[in-house]
C-alpha cells in the first residue's frame, strides 16, 4: 500500500489524507522507499533531506488530523525540487563543483517558499546540468542521471534529475527550470507532463544569468497535479523583476472545459525544422496526437508559422552562449578548472560571438515575439512535436553527437523561452524501442489555464502511462 | 479667452461635445488656425494633415449628434511623435536616412486613439530615432519651447511637449526609451506618463527593446487618464504587452490617495543639480507631505547609480551601433553627427562581455528597486536636474562653463527598471521656465502614479498663459 502512494496522483493523494485513508508520513515514507529502490540506478538526487521531510510530513499529518487547518491542496504532498533552485537549509549547487558546498542555504527561492507555506514535504533537490547548461543531465558533481525507462538512456535535461524522480515515484511532485527546454526535453524523454508557464507568471530569484529565457514550472505525472501545483507557485514576489501583474488566476476553474470548438494549428516542423531532423516514430505519433483533437472537438488546422528567414534556433545561441560567457569569466581559474569542458567550450564561443552579433540576436527575438504573437493571436494553440527525437545515450552532451554548444538540437522548446509563451508537453505515445515521444501544446501569453486544460482533455483519451520500472517494488 | 477653444482640455472638450455647445470642427479649426500660426516658429510638427483632420472632425460631430460617441476623448485632435507609426504617414523617425513611403498601418496607440474617436492630426518632432533628450535633427531641424523660444522644449518628444504646451492640441503621444516623455513633459510644464513597461502596447518593435514605452503628454492627469483608457489596451502585435486589465484611469484619479508612504530623493549621485530645481522639487515634496502622505527624505538610491548608469549607456550605444548595419556606410554622413559618434563608439568600446554584463546589472537593479517599492509606495525625485536650456547644444554649460552631459539622471533607471514614473509640473523658476517632479512607483502602479500627479496638480496648477507670447 505504501508504494502505492507513491506514484499516486497527488490530487488523488491528498483526497486520501482528507478521508483519513492515508497520512503524509505515510506518502513520505513510501516515497523514501522508492528512492532507496532506484536512485542507486537513476542517480537523480544531488541532496537528499530524509530527516526534514519527515519532520515536514508530521507536521502536515497533525494540520490533516486537525481538520480544516491544512496549508493548500498539497498540504504534505511529497515534492522535489531542482538544484538550479534555492531553498533555504538545504545546499544549492547549480550542479556545479565550482560552487561553495558550504553554503551559506539562506534563502528560499519564490517557488520553495511558496511550496513551504503549502504545507509540501520537500524530500531533496534534483540533479541538474552545470547551471543546467544543456539538455541531458550529467555533471562533475553527481555524475549521470539516467533514464527510468530505459537504463543507460538520459531522461534528458537540464531538469532529469526531477523527472527520473518523479516517473518512478521518488515525490509525487516536482519543480524544474526551463531556459530553452529543460522542463519540456525531460518530460518529453520521460513520459511526464510538463508545463513552461508565461515568463514572469511563477515568480523567479535570484534573478538568472539566462533573463527572460529562464523559466519554472511544474513537472507531473497528470495534467492535474500541474495544475493544482500552479495553483501555490504561480503568485507574485517582488524580488521577481518581471513578475506579472497578480491576476488571481485559479488553474483549476475551466479545467475540465474540454477542447470543443477551439481553434488550434498544428506544425509538424514549427515552419523550420528540417523534415529529415525529426524521427520518422515522432512524426507518426505526433500527428496521431494532432488527430485526436480533431476528434475532441477543436478546429483543428496544419500551418505553421513564418519567421521570415531567421532562425529560432541561432537566435537562441547567440542569447545564451554569450550569457554563459559573462557567467564563466566571474569565477576564478582555479573555479574554471572544475566545469564542464562541454560549458567552457560554449563560453569560449560566446566570448568571441561579437557585441553585433549578440545585439542583432536581441532585436531579432523581439522579431520572433511579434511573429509568434500574431499566429497565436489567430489560433488558441499550436500543436507541435516536444522533441524531434526521444532519449539517446547518456554522457552525450546533444543528439546527433553534438557537443552541446549549439543548443538547436531542442528547436521546437527553445522558440517559446524566446517569445515567453506558455508551453507544456504531454507524452503522446512510445517508438519502436518502447521511450515516451512528446507532444507540444503551446498557447498565448498569460494563457496557461488553456494550455492545462487542452492538456487534460487530451490526457482524458490518452492517459499517462508509467515506466515498467515503477511496477518493480 | 476662456473660449479659446486650443487652450481647452480634453475633458473640458469631451464636456461641451456632449452638451452641444462646441463641435469638434469647431475645435480642430481653431487648432489648425493656431498651428498655422505658431508652429513656423516652433516646429512642433512635421507632418500636419488638414484635410484628413477635418474629414475626421465632421465625422466625430455627427457621432456626437446621433449620440453615438465613441469615447470622451472623441473629436478631441491628438498628434502622434513621428517614432510611432501612423497609417499613411512616413516613419521618419527625424532622419534622413528611413524610407519615407507612407506607413501601411496604425501604431497600437494610434489604432486606439482612432477607434476612440480622437483625431490624429499632426506628427510631432523627435530627436533622430529619439536618440537623444533635446529635439533637432539633420531632417526637420530645431523644435523651441514655447515658455521661452531660445530654449529646448526637451526630447526626444520635444515637438509633443511643445505642441501641447502651446495649444497645437490638447493630447500629445510621446515614446520614452530613457526620459524622452518625462523630460520634455517637465520643460513644458506638462503631465506625461511612461507606464509600466508592455502596459502601453508598442508596434513594430524599436531599436531600444523593451526601455521604449510609449506614453500620453497633456496639460492635466485627468486628461492624461482619458489617453490611457484609450491607449492601455492589448494588441496581439505586441509580444512584450502586460495582459488586459480594466483599470479605469480616471475612476482611480478620483480615488482619495489614502496615506501613502513616499522617499524622497534629491540626487541619485554626486552630479550637478540646478539650485532652484533643487528648491522647488523639495517644496513641492513637502507639499505633497501636506496631502496626507508620509514623505521621508532619502539619501541614496537602492543600486549604486553610477553602475546603474553604465548599463542604461551600454544598452543604449549598442542599440544605436544596430543602425549601421541597417545602413549602408555611403549614408552615414547624414545621421545627427551625436548619434553616429555614439553608434560607432559602441562599436569600438563593447564586447560581447560588456553587453551581456549590462543586462545581468540591468536585473540587479531592477530587483533592488523592486524591493525599495515594496517599502515605500512612491518615489519623488526632480524629473530633470536642470531648467530648459539654450537650443542647438545636446547637454547645458555647468557652472564650470564646460557641458554638464548628467543634466537628466533621474529618468532613465525606470526604463531600466521598467517601472511607472510621471512627471508633474512643479511651478516656474526665476526665469518663467517650467520645472518638473517625477513620481514613480511599483510596477503595474500607472493609475497609482497618475492619481498622485493629479491630486498634487489640482492642488497646485500650473497656469499656462497663450503660448508662445506673440506680438
Amino acid at each position: 500500500m505504501t508504494s502505492d502512494l507513491a506514484m499516486m496522483p497527488a490530487h488523488q493523494l491528498v483526497k486520501l489524507y482528507k478521508a483519513r485513508k492515508a497520512s503524509p508520513v505515510e506518502a513520505a515514507k513510501s516515497a523514501l522507499a522508492r528512492v532507496e529502490a532506484f536512485n542507486p540506478q537513476l542517480n537523480a538526487f544531488q541532496h537528499l533531506d530524509p530527516d526534514g521531510a519527515l519532520k515536514a510530513a508530521r507536521a502536515s499529518e497533525k494540520r490533516w488530523k486537525k481538520g480544516g487547518k491544512r496549508l493548500s491542496d498539497v498540504d504534505g504532498v511529497p515534492i522535489t525540487i531542482k538544484d538550479m533552485v534555492l531553498t533555504k537549509g538545504l545546499p544549492t549547487r547549480m550542479g556545479s563543483l565550482a560552487t561553495d558546498e558550504n553554503g551559506p542555504w539562506t534563502v528560499d527561492a519564490p517557488v520553495s517558499q511558496r511550496l513551504r507555506e503549502a504545507g509540501t514535504v520537500l524530500l531533496g533537490k534534483t540533479t541538474s546540468p552545470e547551471y543546467g547548461w544543456k539538455g541531458v543531465t550529467d555533471s562533475r558533481l553527481f555524475g549521470a542521471t539516467h533514464n527510468p525507462w530505459k537504463i543507460g538512456r538520459t531522461s534528458g535535461g537540464s531538469s532529469g534529475g526531477g523527472v527520473a524522480a518523479e516517473a518512478v515515484g521518488m515525490g509525487n511532485l516536482a519543480i524544474g527550470t526551463d531556459g530553452a527546454g529543460s522542463v519540456r526535453i525531460p518530460c518529453s524523454f520521460t513520459g511526464l507532463f510538463g508545463l513552461k508557464p508565461t515568463q514572469g507568471r511563477v515568480p523567479l530569484y535570484p534573478p538568472s544569468a539566462q533573463g527572460t529565457l529562464s523559466h519554472i514550472g511544474p513537472m507531473t505525472r497528470t495534467v492535474l497535479d500541474a495544475a493544482m501545483m500552479m495553483n501555490v507557485i504561480a503568485r507574485p514576489d517582488p524580488r521577481d523583476l518581471y513578475g506579472r501583474p497578480d491576476d488571481a488566476e485559479d488553474y483549476l476553474k475551466g479545467f475540465d472545459k474540454g477542447v470543443k470548438g477551439l481553434r488550434i494549428a498544428y506544425s509538424p516542423n514549427l515552419g523550420f525544422v528540417e523534415k529529415e531532423k525529426i524521427d520518422r516514430d515522432v512524426a507518426v505519433a505526433v500527428d496521431a496526437a494532432a488527430r485526436v483533437f480533431k476528434t475532441l472537438g477543436a478546429k483543428v488546422v496544419e500551418d505553421s508559422p513564418d519567421f521570415m528567414g531567421m532562425d529560432p534556433r541561432q537566435i537562441l545561441n547567440a542569447h545564451w552562449q554569450s550569457n554563459v560567457a559573462v557567467l564563466f569569466k566571474g569565477y576564478s581559474p582555479e573555479k574554471q578548472a572544475l566545469m564542464d569542458p562541454g560549458l567552457v567550450k560554449a563560453a569560449e564561443v560566446g566570448a568571441n560571438l561579437g557585441q553585433e552579433a549578440v545585439v542583432t540576436a536581441i532585436h531579432q527575438r523581439q522579431q520572433v515575439g511579434v511573429i509568434m504573437n500574431a499566429f497565436l493571436a489567430k489560433y488558441d494553440l499550436l500543436l507541435t512535436p516536444t522533441m524531434p527525437m526521444t532519449a539517446f545515450a547518456v554522457n552525450e552532451n546533444a543528439a546527433w553527437g553534438g557537443d552541446g554548444v549549439d543548443i538547436g538540437w531542442t528547436p521546437f522548446t527553445l522558440t517559446f523561452n524566446l517569445t515567453r509563451q506558455p508551453a507544456a508537453t504531454i507524452p503522446c505515445g512510445l517508438d519502436r524501442e518502447g521511450l515516451p515521444i512528446g507532444l507540444q501544446i503551446v498557447g498565448g501569453h498569460a494563457r496557461d489555464a488553456l494550455v492545462l486544460r487542452a492538456a487534460a482533455a487530451y490526457e482524458r483519451v490518452r492517459p499517462i502511462p508509467a515506466p515498467p520500472l515503477a511496477h518493480q517494488v | 479667452m476662456t473660449h479659446d477653444l486650443t487652450q481647452m482640455t480634453a475633458a473640458h472638450l469631451g464636456k461641451l461635445y456632449a452638451r452641444g455647445k462646441v463641435s469638434p470642427v469647431e475645435t480642430m479649426k481653431a487648432v489648425l488656425a493656431r498651428t498655422e500660426a505658431v508652429n513656423p516658429i516652433l516646429n512642433a510638427f512635421c507632418t500636419v494633415d488638414t484635410e484628413e483632420a477635418l474629414r475626421a472632425a465632421r465625422a466625430s460631430e455627427r457621432r456626437w449628434k446621433n449620440g453615438k460617441a465613441l469615447s470622451p476623448i472623441d473629436g478631441v485632435p491628438v498628434s502622434i511623435k513621428e517614432l510611432v507609426r501612423v497609417k499613411g504617414w512616413p516613419a521618419s523617425m527625424g532622419s534622413k536616412l528611413t524610407d519615407k513611403a507612407p506607413s501601411d498601418a496604425d501604431a497600437p496607440a494610434v489604432a486606439r486613439l482612432r477607434e476612440a474617436g480622437a483625431i490624429v492630426f499632426a506628427q510631432s518632432t523627435s530627436s533622430e530615432f529619439g536618440h537623444k533628450g533635446v529635439t533637432d535633427t539633420p531632417l526637420n531641424g530645431v523644435t523651441r519651447n514655447p515658455w521661452n523660444t531660445g530654449m529646448t522644449p526637451g526630447g526626444s518628444s520635444g515637438g509633443a511637449g511643445s505642441a501641447v504646451a502651446a495649444g497645437l492640441g490638447p493630447l500629445g503621444i510621446g515614446t520614452d526609451g530613457g526620459g524622452s516623455v518625462r523630460i520634455p513633459s517637465s520643460f513644458n510644464g506638462l503631465i506625461g506618463l511612461k507606464a509600466t513597461y508592455g502596459r502601453v502596447p508598442n508596434w513594430p518593435p524599436t531599436l531600444n527593446g523593451d526601455f521604449s514605452n510609449t506614453g500620453p503628454m497633456c496639460r492635466t492627469a485627468h486628461d492624461c487618464a482619458l489617453m490611457m483608457n484609450a491607449i492601455a489596451r492589448p494588441d496581439p502585435r505586441d509580444p512584450t504587452q502586460l495582459s488586459a486589465d480594466d483599470t479605469d484611469y480616471v475612476k482611480v484619479l478620483k480615488r482619495k490617495p489614502g496615506k501613502p508612504r513616499i522617499a524622497f530623493l534629491l540626487r541619485m549621485s554626486e552630479h550637478p543639480l540646478d539650485i532652484e530645481v533643487a528648491a522647488m522639487v523639495t517644496k513641492a515634496a513637502r507639499q505633497v507631505e501636506k496631502l496626507g502622505a508620509k514623505v521621508e527624505e532619502i539619501e541614496a538610491p537602492p543600486f549604486p547609480h553610477v553602475d546603474a548608469g553604465k548599463s542604461f549607456v551600454t544598452h543604449w550605444l549598442t542599440n544605436s551601433a544596430r543602425l549601421l548595419d541597417l545602413y549602408s556606410e555611403a549614408r552615414w554622413g547624414e545621421f545627427d553627427p551625436n548619434l553616429l559618434a555614439g553608434a560607432k563608439a559602441a562599436r569600438e568600446r563593447y564586447s560581447v562581455k560588456d553587453v551581456v554584463e549590462a543586462q545581468a546589472v540591468r536585473r540587479e537593479v531592477a530587483v533592488a528597486w523592486n524591493l525599495f517599492f515594496e517599502k515605500y509606495d512612491f518615489l519623488l525625485t526632480p524629473t530633470v536636474g536642470v531648467q530648459p536650456f539654450p537650443v542647438l547644444k545636446n547637454a547645458p554649460d555647468g557652472l564650470d562653463g564646460k557641458p554638464n552631459f548628467a543634466w537628466s539622471p533621474y529618468t532613465a533607471t525606470f526604463n531600466l527598471t521598467r517601472h511607472p514614473a510621471a512627471s508633474v509640473p512643479c511651478g516656474l523658476s526665476s526665469a518663467g521656465l517650467p520645472v518638473g517632479l517625477q513620481i514613480v512607483a511599483g510596477h503595474f502602479k500607472d493609475a497609482a502614479v497618475l492619481a498622485l500627479a493629479g491630486a498634487y496638480a489640482e492642488a497646485h496648477p500650473l497656469k499656462f498663459p497663450i503660448l508662445p507670447e506673440t506680438k
